[in-house]
Order: C-alpha cells, then sequence, then structure tokens
C-alpha cells in the first residue's frame, strides 16, 4: 500500500492551484494523497500523528489564516510535517525540515537605509542557491519533492492507527497520551551532521564568511579537515539596526542556541570588532553554556558532540582573521590572527 | 562559567522559545505566568518583556567599544540598551520618524517589512488568534 499523504492547502485560488501541483507532484514520487479542507486542531493531529507525510501550505497575506488553524504544536516533533509557503514563515515556527519557504524580508532586496539585504544561503535538492525562485513556485517544488523522496526512502517514525481519531474522546485516550509521552528529541536536533560548524561572525563580514563556508566544503580547512559551516545571514533572525523587544531578542537567542548546541564545533571569524556586538556576545555566551553542559566522561568527546577531536582543540585558519574553537573547559582559546584584519 | 549565570540564560531563553506560542499561552491547569527573571527597562513584567524595544547603544552611537566575554557582560548589555515604548515608536513612524527615549535619545526609524508571530490553535479556545503580524521598526543611520 502506498504511504499517505495529506496537504492541508492555503484557502484562496493561487493557493488550490498550488494544491494540484503539490498533489500531482506527490503521486508522482508514489504517495496516496488527499487535500484536507477542514483546517482545524483534529484534523491536524490526525494528519501529523498517522498519515505518513502531512504537507502544510502556509502561505499568508498575514490576515487569512488558513492551514494555521490545523497546526498543532506536534509539529516541531516529527520530520515528516513540511511545511511550504509562498511567503515568510512567521518567526517563531520551528519546521523540523526547513527551507520550503523564503526567507525574511523577501521580496525586499533593500533595507530602509538603502543596503542590501543578505538572503541566508540554502540548498535545494542539494544545489546551493542565495535567490527563492518564486516563477512557477519552481524553489517550493523542487525543496518539496526533494523531501517527499527522503521521506519515501528513509524509516519514518511511528504512526498511531487512523481509525480512532474519528472518536470525539481521542485527544484525551490512553494510547494518544502515551504516544505524546514517547516523542523523543527534536528532529532539528537529532537529524545534524556531524561535521556541522557553527560560525560566529560580525554581520559586516557575510561575504567573507560565506568564501570561508564555501572554502572549507570544497577543499577543507587545514587542521580541520572538511566542514560544513553554518552561517547565519544578518537579516535571518534579527537585523542589528532592528528595535527588539527582550522577548525577541531571547527568541533570537534561543534559535542561536538550537545551532549551537547541536554542532559539534564553534568556531569564531575574529576580527577586530568581534566583540562590539551583543549578538555575537550572546553566540559566546551560548558555546559557553554548552560547553559547561557537555559531558565531559571521555576525552574524545568535544564540547557539543561527539567527535574525535579534544574538548580543548583550537584552530587557527590561514587567511581568514584567525578562528578559535570553543574549549571543553568552559574558558576561550585565544590565537592570534595569521593574516591581517581583511575590513 | 558559573552554575547560577547558565541556569540564568537558559532559563530566560526557554521563556522565549520557538515552535510554539509567542509569548507563550499558559493554559487553565498551568500555573499563571513565570516569574520574569529580569526587568526590561527599569520595569519586570512581561508587557515590558515583549513591547518594550531595545536598541543597543552602539549600534545608536556608532562607537566602537566592545564588550566584556562575560556573561555578566551579556546580561548587562541588555539592561543598558536604550528602551523605546512600542506606541511611541509607532506614531513616530507615522508622523516625523523621530521616536525618543525616556532618557532623551532621539532616533530616527523607519518600518520594514512586517513579521508574523504564531499562535499554537487551541480547541479551547477556538477564537484566539494564531496568527499576529508584527510590525519591524528599523533605526536609520
Amino acid at each position: 500500500m502506498a504511504p499517505s499523504l495529506t496537504l492541508f492547502p492555503a484557502p484562496d485560488k493561487h493557493g488550490q492551484r498550488l494544491a494540484q501541483k503539490i498533489l500531482q507532484l506527490g503521486r508522482e514520487v508514489g504517495y496516496q494523497c488527499r487535500a484536507e479542507t477542514e483546517h482545524s486542531l483534529r484534523t491536524g493531529m490526525r494528519a501529523q500523528l498517522c498519515d505518513d507525510v502531512a504537507v502544510y501550505d502556509l502561505t499568508t497575506d498575514g490576515e487569512t489564516v488558513g492551514a494555521y488553524r490545523a497546526l498543532s504544536a506536534f509539529y516541531v516533533f516529527f520530520d515528516h510535517v513540511l511545511l511550504v509557503s509562498r511567503t515568510p514563515l512567521p518567526l517563531n515556527l520551528l519546521p523540523a525540515c526547513p527551507g520550503g519557504a523564503p526567507p525574511y524580508p523577501y521580496p525586499a532586496k533593500r533595507l530602509p537605509d538603502g543596503s542590501p539585504v543578505h538572503f541566508p544561503r540554502f540548498t535545494i535538492a542539494g544545489v546551493p542557491s542565495s535567490a527563492w525562485v518564486a516563477e512557477e513556485d519552481h524553489s517550493l517544488l523542487t525543496w518539496l519533492q526533494q523531501a517527499l523522496e527522503d521521506l519515501l526512502v528513509h524509516p519514518t517514525s511511528p504512526r498511531l492507527p487512523r481509525e480512532p481519531t474519528f472518536d470525539p474522546l481521542w485527544p484525551y485516550s490512553k494510547e494518544l497520551r502515551q504516544f505524546v509521552k514517547g516523542l523523543g528529541l527534536l528532529p532539528s536536533f537529532r537529524n545534524r551532521p556531524q561535521d556541522r560548524v557553527f560560525l560566529s561572525y560580525r554581520g559586516r563580514y557575510f561575504n567573507e564568511a560565506l568564501g570561508l563556508s564555501a572554502r572549507a566544503a570544497e577543499q577543507g580547512i587545514p587542521d580541520a579537515g572538511r566542514k560544513s559551516i553554518r552561517v547565519v545571514s544578518p537579516s535571518e533572525f534579527a537585523m542589528e539596526r532592528e528595535l527588539l523587544s527582550a522577548g525577541r531578542r531571547w527568541m533570537v537567542i534561543s534559535f542561536l542556541r538550537n545551532l549551537i548546541f547541536t554542532a559539534p564545533e564553534f568556531w569564531i571569524y575574529r576580527t577586530q570588532d568581534y566583540l562590539e556586538s551583543w549578538w555575537t556576545l550572546a553566540e559566546l555566551v551560548f558555546a559557553g553554556v554548552g560547553s559547561a553542559r557537555a559531558p565531559r566522561a571521555s576525552s574524545n568527546h568535544h564540547a557539543y558532540g561527539s567527535t574525535t577531536r579534544k574538548p580543548t582543540a583550537s584552530t587557527t585558519i590561514p587567511g581568514t582573521c584567525g578562528c578559535v574553537c570553543a574549549s571543553g573547559n568552559g574558558r576561550w582559546s585565544r590565537r592570534s590572527p595569521d593574516s591581517p584584519h581583511p575590513g | 562559567m558559573r552554575k547560577r549565570e547558565r541556569t540564568l540564560v537558559e532559563k530566560v531563553s526557554g521563556l522565549a522559545a520557538p515552535g510554539v506560542s509567542s509569548p507563550p499561552v499558559y493554559g487553565p491547569t498551568r500555573d499563571p505566568r513565570p516569574k520574569l527573571p529580569r526587568g526590561v527597562g527599569g520595569r519586570k513584567n512581561w508587557e515590558a518583556f515583549w513591547d518594550t524595544l531595545l536598541i543597543d547603544r552602539r549600534v545608536v552611537a556608532g562607537t566602537a567599544r566592545p564588550y566584556a566575554p562575560t556573561v555578566r557582560a551579556f546580561l548587562e548589555g541588555l539592561d543598558e540598551m536604550v528602551p523605546f515604548d512600542e506606541r511611541y515608536v509607532a506614531a513616530a513612524v507615522a508622523s516625523d520618524g523621530v521616536a525618543w527615549a525616556r532618557d532623551g535619545t532621539r532616533l530616527r526609524v523607519a518600518e520594514f517589512v512586517p513579521r508574523l508571530l504564531f499562535t499554537v490553535p487551541s480547541s479551547l479556545y477556538p477564537q484566539r488568534p494564531v496568527l499576529r503580524r508584527l510590525p519591524t521598526y528599523y533605526a536609520l543611520p
């Protein structure tokens, strides 16, 4: 029997058109597809907990709620819940598989002071890209196709039977409570490759950080090898000149914390102005928190995960201003830069 | 890093964790909202935590003064930021674009693409808004 896919379409005519494309794509990949137009918590839970894949089209003008009404809080636990949108997603959404929507502030290309928006680099179907292609929903559908193919191949998490979900008391049933109790680590923590590095840098050196990232992925870095470097773009979570509440600041820090804690290594793109930003200081603090939390029983465990490198390893990267790895003892190893300041 | 410092920063970041509702929604069976560990802009309440807009003095003044690489400097850095009442900033954007902080700091602001905030739907409160549009205010040089 073909695996099941439930789609929650956006409720306008553009949403209906996209729904047709998504359903067709799902069938081509090998799913048995249905569109669910009742946007309720019950239908959302049914799709997330019982179906092999749940796809939400969360496109909105900010007023239309649509499929958000069916987005049960369990979505953060499941990598088979795929969130797609033609518009940027709400800033506090945490999809297990990110990439199905354009990044904020798409489609704006300039900030109010005229400076260019630096969009985050992302990969669609294995191809690095820095531009979201909206024509014919190209980026959205390419990302979705890849995600659907991956979910078809890889084993999926356990599901509940669909029939009991029609019982009015199902949300309070023992089976559901036990299932929820058994939910483990968030996939956003679980499915990170071990060669990941979180790069802490000042936003004005975004291009240099991208250059370093490309070099690390393609050629490798002396003494560090090939790495997948996560470069947070200057507008991805917050802009330096943005007025933000303390709540928003801590929310951004929570995002950064997730990224830092799930990366086995933390590198600093060290520049003279590195410590002049509260954001880079926040990253440094949370790298220290992660370092202090890490188990110290085994000496071949790095501060943030399993690695063959010793916890106190530090790396200076020739050709950059110097990168320093977090030390496992909660202190910071410092090295003199190998090359002049890039700015 | 002291355990107390570590616990504090972890606790506060947990209060604004992404993925669920922001601000968090506390149901009828839960205790009232947890106590806020630190004040914002001289006020220690949840409204101030979510509605007082902050900007780093270093960004406003364009000064190059490094922070000490300590947890204390990180937390004090938040305390030292310039607080703006969100309503005054909105009014400034609608008029001449100049916002004034209580301490007399003057800032030229512009509105940018708004962001959205998601609140998890609830079967107990079906009328509760699920999406909220959040204006984005940007400090002009």
